[in-house]
């Protein structure tokens, strides 16, 4: 269990994950006496405001919220943790989803006193969206309701009906508090009639594997010419492992070459690993640029994408504008072509609403100008996935997870347009025996 | 010896941030401030692009008050690596003595935004760490300045997977700090690991340092200016962050080597940036300096 892991807490304004994490820390022994210091003068009852330590913006510590992620770095036994604090408000959604993004397990806080509301499912779905897999629920400030079981009880049976929804996800659900820090470092006196983890526990025990898409992936980054002998194509190798010998795919091309050389970070090695910066060296010359990709074998790419929109920008979605769109070191341009339903975070049904507001979710399809090659983004979170930035205000505008590509390039599925589905209908019905192929589903 | 699991993955999120920064922008830099995090920083770039030199220059704002073992040492790494070194001093020479606050904005801030103005860099790499200040660790790897080279909190981008939006207006820039997920100990273990080079100064020795307001400051030039009474002693110290001589403290220490540095950082009881001096001139110090361009 050495291997780092990457959180983010979230929950509502006044929920207390900035304190939780301070406190946290604390409880650990992880806080230096110049920190401790410079955190402000205790409260009336003495505790310390450990928010502080997180909120490190001015304005955060004027209003006492969060405004933008903090990143911390802490250790729970042999483990790193790199922790994501993000803010509550809805409004900064976008900050969240950024968190999310990197994370492999969430703390998502509930106030014991109001039980699972609005934000707690917002979160919980967003975080699941984004393929965060380990959930650890912090039912906090039980100091502030008695301790009571019974309130702890029902709130952990109200979220687990709510991970019905959430296929996969593994969940625990802690009651703490944060302010007085029960049930963080080790279990509470207060609440002898918990026997579960505490928070460090949690943390301890949680797994960090990934699912992982089948197969070799490396988008090319740069190109390495330090002299006419060598000619090396540098990146993340996302998944598989690559030695030298294996023959690799070129996509857009469909060529294929052998390995001759690999090399990770700098250094020439036997193979390459999943998760490690390398440069790749192949046997022949093809014709490879920044944001190509290397894999073991012909990969889904389109120019039509379906998949999950989370809108990110406070200037809503135009609708038939060309934005920019960056999928693993490739830059090409589309649009979003159709709106095809839009999250209500409160029962989780996907409604009909038209616009995309700032921090809305919702399904879509992707019209791109180019082909572009993705995976399914619930198997690999890099290659599946892609921003959209307004090229007029330079603003990163919303985040594409892809699910499903609609034409696919790999077969002879040209993209067809509507009048060209209009056309194919009427020949297959009035012209059978052309024994034209149906093509209304691409 | 081979990095553990922990480091291997920081090293290689910080050469994909180099590798797209470098692939994105058209002029790149990097701000070299000769200590431990941009001695890292310096050998993960030169590892992002090896068997090819770095390829881009490597940029010093000499204030004129670094420590005289800091020219040494920035001199021979520039040879030994073969790099493009920039060396560029405000000619105001303000000094930090007479002018207070006022000496790092225009010999650190002012240089740094003239120069970055001057060269029209569009991206420049720094050894900042979010585990440093409070202000640093709500920043982003890919931080936006805007023309005047600002930053501004309140409207940092959304940074989603290791997808960078590059995308700037006209004179507006990007601070990329590749080590924004490394913390102290990280880059200690680092260093171990791969044999990296560091300034003297990092090991304790014996040094002459006066005691002023309970911190130890070496005297290292005969410009240091002693107060009523001050007599230099000679000392075992060594520094956790090099800065200006005459503001940066050292401790006592009896680590020498690494290994004995690594030690003594387990059981220090206060944080690493508690000797530099420039980040308590108020509070949320770091966070102003920030918005008005500083590193």
């Amino acid at each position: 269990m050495q291997e780092t892991l990457k959180l983010l807490t979230c929950g509502s304004v006044d929920d207390g994950k900035s304190t939780l994490i301070g406190r946290f820390l604390y409880e650990t022994g992880q806080l230096y006496a110049d920190q401790l210091a410079s955190l402000g003068e205790p409260d009336e009852n003495g505790e310390l405001p450990f928010a502080n330590l997180l909120d490190g913006l001015e304005a955060e510590r004027s209003q006492g919220i969060t405004i933008d992620v903090a990143w911390r770095f802490a250790e729970a036994g042999s483990r790193h943790l790199i922790i994501a604090d993000t803010p509550g408000h809805e409004q900064y959604t976008r900050n969240m989803v950024t968190g999310a993004s990197h994370c492999d397990l969430a703390i998502i806080l509930v106030d014991a006193r109001k039980g699972i509301i609005r934000q707690t499912r917002r979160h919980s779905f967003l975080c699941h969206l984004l393929g965060i897999r380990q959930f650890v629920v912090a039912v906090n400030k039980m100091d502030a309701v008695g301790y009571d079981e019974q309130t702890f009880k029902a709130i952990e049976a109200d979220y687990y009906k709510l991970a019905e929804r959430m296929p996969g996800a593994n969940i625990k659900v802690l009651p703490v508090s944060a302010l007085k820090g029960d049930n963080l470092a080790k279990l509470s006196g207060n609440m002898p009639w918990y026997h579960g983890m505490s928070l460090l526990g949690a943390l301890e025990d949680a797994s960090v594997s990934r699912p992982e898409v089948d197969g070799v992936r490396l988008p090319v980054q740069t190109i390495l010419r330090p002299n006419q002998d060598f000619r090396g194509f540098a990146g993340t190798l996302f998944a598989g492992q690559v030695q030298p010998g294996d023959s690799l795919y070129h996509w857009p091309s469909g060529k294929n070459a052998l390995v001759s050389h690999v090399w990770r970070a700098g250094e020439e090695v036997g193979a390459i690993h999943a998760g490690e910066a390398v440069t790749v060296q192949l046997d022949r010359e093809i014709d490879i640029s920044r944001g190509d990709w290397l894999t073991n074998g012909p990969v889904t790419a389109a120019r039509t994408w379906k998949g999950w929109l989370v809108w990110l920008d406070d200037e809503g979605h135009q609708q038939g504008k060309r934005y920019r769109i960056k999928a693993a070191s490739r830059w090409t341009w589309g649009q979003v072509s159709e709106i095809r339903g839009q999250l209500n975070v409160d029962n989780w049904t996907i409604g009909e609403e038209a616009d995309f507001k700032a921090n809305s979710i919702g399904q879509v399809t992707l019209q791109l100008e180019e082909s572009q090659a993705l995976d399914i983004y619930q198997q690999s979170r890099h290659t599946g996935s892609l921003i959209l930035v307004d090229p007029d205000t330079q603003q990163t505008v919303a985040a594409f997870m892809a699910e499903e590509a609609v034409s696919d390039d790999t077969g002879n599925r040209p993209v067809v347009s509507q009048a060209e589905k209009e056309l194919n209908a009427y020949i297959r019905r009035h012209y059978p025996h052309w024994q034209a192929i149906d093509v209304s589903d691409w | 010896m081979s990095l553990s699991p922990h480091l291997a993955a920081l090293e290689a999120e910080s050469l994909h941030i180099i590798r797209e920064a470098a692939a994105e922008f058209e002029r790149p830099l990097m701000l070299y401030s000769i200590g431990k995090d941009s001695s890292v920083l310096l050998h993960l770039i030169r590892k992002a692009f090896l068997p090819a030199l770095v390829p881009f220059p490597v940029l010093h704002i000499d204030t004129g008050w670094k420590f005289q073992a800091m020219y040494a040492f920035r001199d021979a790494q520039a040879k030994k690596f073969g790099l493009d070194l920039k060396v560029v001093q405000n000619p105001k020479k303000l000094n930090p003595f007479d002018h207070g606050p006022r000496y790092t904005d225009v010999m650190k801030t002012e240089a740094l935004k003239a120069e970055l103005a001057r060269g029209k860099y569009d991206c420049a790499f720094g050894g900042a760490r979010r585990d440093e200040e409070a202000s640093r660790a709500k920043e982003r790897v890919f931080s936006h300045r805007d023309a005047f080279q600002r930053w501004e909190p309140r409207r940092q981008r959304p940074e989603l997977w290791s997808h960078v939006n590059s995308d700037l207006a006209k004179d507006e820039s990007m601070r990329v700090f590749p080590l924004s997920n490394w913390t102290e100990r990280d880059i200690w273990a680092y260093i171990r690991a791969e044999e990296i080079e560091l300034v003297p100064l990092y090991f304790a020795a014996e040094r002459p340092v006066v005691e002023r307001d309970g911190q130890l400051f070496m005297v290292d030039d005969e410009r240091f200016r002693l107060e009523p009474g001050e007599v230099p002693q000679m000392k075992k110290v060594r520094f956790r962050t090099l800065g200006c001589y005459p503001l940066t403290a050292a401790i006592e220490s009896d680590a020498e080597t690494l290994d004995e540095v690594l030690e003594e950082l387990g059981q220090l009881g206060a944080s690493e940036r508690s000797g530099r001096m420039i980040d308590k001139d108020s509070a949320a110090a770091m966070e102003r300096k920030k918005r008005q361009g500083y590193f």
